[in-house]
């Protein structure tokens, strides 16, 4: 077992013997439909003090629609296993991150001429115009998408609010004649959000909630300076990027490209076996003839990242900061986008930058085995899974 | 040859994308059998698009439900449209298995008999068979489910367009409204109570007081202000002769007084006071203290007061920001109405001058209700939704997939607008308008009727719905088959008797 540096023999003891909720450890979950991340912690002093982590991958196009086939299940309580495996902690509560595959966002935004502008804004107000955001928007998505077994909202979040064009985080309390308020919420098919509770049921696990992985991911980055940048989640099989402005996600978007595509095409093209191109990816030693084809593959992603962001048609001017992470971002980190970039408008030159675990501030890891940034979704989720646990 | 790749059940994109770069074929065809989720999500197919094209490849996509129907596996070359499946070879035995029999022979009447009878029963067969295969028609009605595919374009709009611009048109209306509110204010209206102080001039001036100069009592605590009514001079004091206790005479000071009337500054009873109750000390003038006092010389009276609805200065500005509201929905209407149904009014463009507004009543005055009546010119611009049809024809072809086609109708392609930017001038007229134009295209798969009326021929009702079934976009199919009660349990054998015809269902 390893040992744990700065969590007390007393505090550990004490997680075991009181229900102390600052104490409470929490397990958060990633899917994904090729890698499948865990972290384990609790918090002292403020601070997410990660205790376990594990992670494997899969090979399921299709995995949230299988997450009943007994090979899944079973990589779920391997990764969980390997969690618990480094400290006396244990604990049933998880949350579970879906990936934007499954997601449908949407960024809405209303102005509304009150009634009485003398009158202050209530919480009630606030809650009833936020209802009437989401019903129509839950509306809008389920015309689009064709869906029938109906959606399901998994989180909502105001991306600013103005009173009389005052920028402000809280309406309440402000008195004005007109509210606008611009909120992003993403959605789930509710067969989907019924395979994680099925799956959890099972297993045996509590579910605390379940979340968009990039949504927390970037609330873990709000402790940070950035204000405006695109954050992108170079995954297994696919490529999510959430575009954030002030902090907040504005929108988010997908394309397929992934670690596993990268492997599977330098594997083929190179006339190497995976495992070859695995191992010098990871260790940075590129050859000549895997470099040839990794610039190839690489070249398709700058092009499909840029046609990923050519659709949106909100967003005129993007944020020039790019932070990358995930299983496939450092094939990703020294490559010289910005030239594919230029038939999209940003502020500056756009740079790419890498995502660190020693970026995250508020998080110290116990294990000090976290190297690579395919667990920051998990980290994320563990952040937030214990902010609402202590808003209560 | 084009180069065929499989895509299964199980695929990964990194394969398909080398399987494309190693191809030395500039045709790729990629089949995506029935079971493969790739045709589900777009994502994957952009991604093999965009790459197809970096390397200059035409891309065909193929979904091989239809050749897995008749036995073949994705990944052949299935190229060929007129394929079927494979029969197996019936091959006739050599040795018949029918036991050798004597027959006893009829005489030679009866002979030619059965001959003629037996020649008239294989040309009936003959006929039969015939007719059977020729003489059936069928009609075979498809309902296609059309799908709408979008996009946006921004154009320039100018009343005196360029080439690349759409017209801007102007339109006008004016609108009459009136709108009624009940007032919220209140105020206190009543009679003023009035009375009269005696003034003390203990200087050696004489002291003039204005009317209108404020006189405040103090009574239990709460300041009472009065004014005085009229204008007064009070005469400086005076030195006379008066006789002491001693029966001396001696000179001394005597005040100068003057009875002045006041009028309380507001109406209501707390004004009416009793002189009983107000000592000199109670009384302050607004003017030079040390050299006046005063005395309530008589008590004042009269003082009445009662709360009326009045009409407040909010009462109006919300009254006119309600019959705004009114208006400009009212004028929108109006607008959409004078131009063509298929004017595309611009949100951002309304213009609204007030001509005239009448309140019925005056702030602070009291009133049951308050009308306002309006008169509003409003002025607005909008696009002509043919006209901008015509010019983005090329994008609208752009949207239209492959494989597919406008759906036929009238309405199958709408063209939404909204206002991206106004560009004015010093005046603030408006000299152009950038506008988003949203366009929905209803499509419906192009649908290869001579292949369908090959793959159903022959076929029974039930199992040419199943072959149909399979083909996207189509919801439904009718049969219709002549002559009618006869042959009606199989499709004609032949593909040229089945006439396809293509139905777009409503959205």
């Amino acid at each position: 077992m390893l040992k744990l540096p700065n969590l007390s023999k007393k505090s550990i003891q004490k997680a075991e013997n009181t229900n102390s909720k600052s104490l409470d450890s929490l397990l958060a979950i990633s899917l994904g439909s090729y890698h499948l991340g865990c972290v384990m912690g609790t918090v002292e002093e403020g601070k997410i003090q990660i205790i376990g982590h594990g992670q494997t991958t899969i090979d399921s196009d299709d995995m949230i629609s299988n997450l009943d086939k007994e090979e899944i299940l079973q990589k779920i309580i391997e990764i969980i296993e390997k969690a618990k495996s480094t400290s006396q902690y244990n604990t049933n509560k998880v949350i579970f991150g879906v990936p934007a595959k499954f997601l449908y966002s949407k960024t809405s935004t209303v102005r509304i001429k009150r009634k009485d502008p003398n009158k202050k804004i209530t919480k009630d107000e606030v809650d009833e115009i936020s209802k009437k955001i989401i019903q129509k928007a839950m509306q809008e998505v389920e015309e689009k998408s064709n869906n029938v077994g109906g959606l399901e909202l998994l989180n909502s979040d105001t991306t600013f609010a103005k009173i009389d064009g005052y920028i402000t985080k809280d309406l309440k309390g402000f008195r004005g004649s007109t509210v606008e308020i611009s909120t992003f919420m993403s959605f789930v098919e509710k067969k989907t959000l019924d395979n994680i509770l099925q799956m959890a049921k099972k297993l045996k696990l509590k579910i605390i909630t379940v979340v968009p992985s990039i949504y927390t991911t970037n609330k873990l980055l709000s402790f940070q300076e950035l204000n405006n940048y695109l954050l992108v989640n170079v995954g297994g099989k696919s490529t999510t990027t959430a575009v954030i402005f002030a902090g907040e996600i504005n929108i988010i978007s997908y394309f397929s490209l992934g670690y596993k595509s990268f492997v599977n095409y330098i594997s083929k093209v190179a006339g190497v076996t995976e495992s070859e191109v695995i191992e010098a990816i990871k260790e940075n030693v590129i050859n000549e003839k895997i470099n040839q084809s990794k610039n190839k593959i690489v070249n398709l992603w700058a092009d499909s990242f840029k046609n990923s962001l050519g659709f949106i048609d909100s967003i005129k001017v993007y944020p020039e900061q790019i932070l990358v992470y995930g299983l496939g971002s450092n094939l990703i980190e020294n490559t010289e986008i910005s030239d594919k970039l230029s038939q999209l408008k940003f502020k500056d030159v756009p740079t790419v930058k890498s995502l660190k675990i020693s970026d995250l501030t508020n998080i110290v890891d116990h294990t000090q085995s976290i190297k690579s940034t395919s667990l920051i979704d998990s980290i994320g989720l563990l952040n937030f899974g214990f902010k609402i646990i202590n808003d209560g | 040859m084009a180069k065929v790749i499989r895509i299964g059940k199980t695929y990964e994109l990194g394969d398909v994308l080398a399987d494309i770069e190693m191809s030395g074929e500039s045709d790729i065809t990629l089949q995506i059998s029935s079971d493969s989720k790739f045709l589900e999500n777009t994502k994957d197919l952009q991604v093999v698009r965009t790459y197809a094209e970096s390397l200059q490849k035409t891309l065909k996509v193929e979904n091989t439900e239809r050749f897995e129907k008749v036995g073949f596996v994705a990944g052949a070359d299935i190229s060929q449209d007129d394929v079927v499946a494979p029969k197996p070879v019936i091959k006739p035995s050599k040795k018949s298995s029918i036991p050798k029999m004597k027959l006893k022979l009829p005489k030679v009447r009866s002979f030619v008999f059965i001959i003629v009878a037996f020649l008239l029963l294989i040309a009936g067969i003959a006929g039969y068979s015939v007719l059977a295969k020729n003489v059936p028609k069928a009609t075979v009605t498809l309902t296609v489910s059309p799908e709408i595919f979008t996009g946006t374009k921004e154009v320039n709009a100018k009343e005196d367009p360029g080439d690349n611009d759409v017209k801007l048109y102007k339109t006008t209306t004016e609108i009459t409204e009136s709108k009624k509110a009940i007032p919220t204010g209140e105020k206190e209206v009543g009679d003023k109570a009035t009375g009269e102080i005696e003034v003390l001039n203990k200087s050696g001036d004489d002291v003039k007081i204005n009317s209108g100069t404020e006189v405040t009592i103090n009574f239990n605590g709460e300041d009472l202000v009065f004014l005085t009514n009229e204008k007064a001079t009070v005469d400086k004091k005076t030195e006379e002769d008066v006789t002491n206790s001693k029966g001396e005479t001696v000179k001394a000071d005597v005040y100068g007084k003057k009875k002045i009337e006041i009028i309380a500054s507001k109406p209501g009873e707390k004004y009416n006071l009793s002189n009983n109750d107000i000592n000199s000390s109670d009384i302050s003038l607004d003017i030079n203290k040390d050299k006046i006092s005063a005395e309530l010389s008589s008590s004042t009276s009269g003082g009445t007061s009662k709360t009326v609805t009045v009409v407040s200065e909010k009462d109006l500005t919300d009254l006119k920001e309600s019959l705004q509201t009114e208006i400009e929905k009212k004028a929108k209407d109006k607008l959409e109405a004078q131009t063509s149904n298929k004017s595309q009014l611009l949100d951002g463009s309304f213009d609204y001058k007030t001509v005239s507004a009448d309140y019925s009543a005056k702030v602070d005055e009291e009133a049951s209700e308050v009308t306002l009546t309006s008169t509003v010119e409003v002025t607005a611009y909008y696009l002509d939704g043919e006209e901008i049809k015509s010019k983005l024809s090329d994008e609208i072809e752009k949207l239209v997939p492959e494989n597919y086609k406008v759906s036929e109708g009238a309405d199958n392609i709408s063209v939404s607008t909204s206002v991206k930017d106004i560009v004015t001038d010093n005046l603030g007229n408006i000299q152009s308008v950038v506008v988003s134009v949203k366009v929905e295209a209803f499509v419906i798969p192009n649908i290869d009727k001579e292949k369908i009326a090959n793959d159903i021929k022959g076929l029974s009702k039930t199992d040419a719905e199943k072959t149909i079934s399979k083909i996207n976009n189509i919801k439904k199919a009718e049969f219709v088959q002549k002559p009618a009660g006869v042959f009606t349990n199989t499709l004609p054998k032949r593909a040229d008797n089945i006439t396809i015809e293509i139905k777009s269902e409503k959205l």
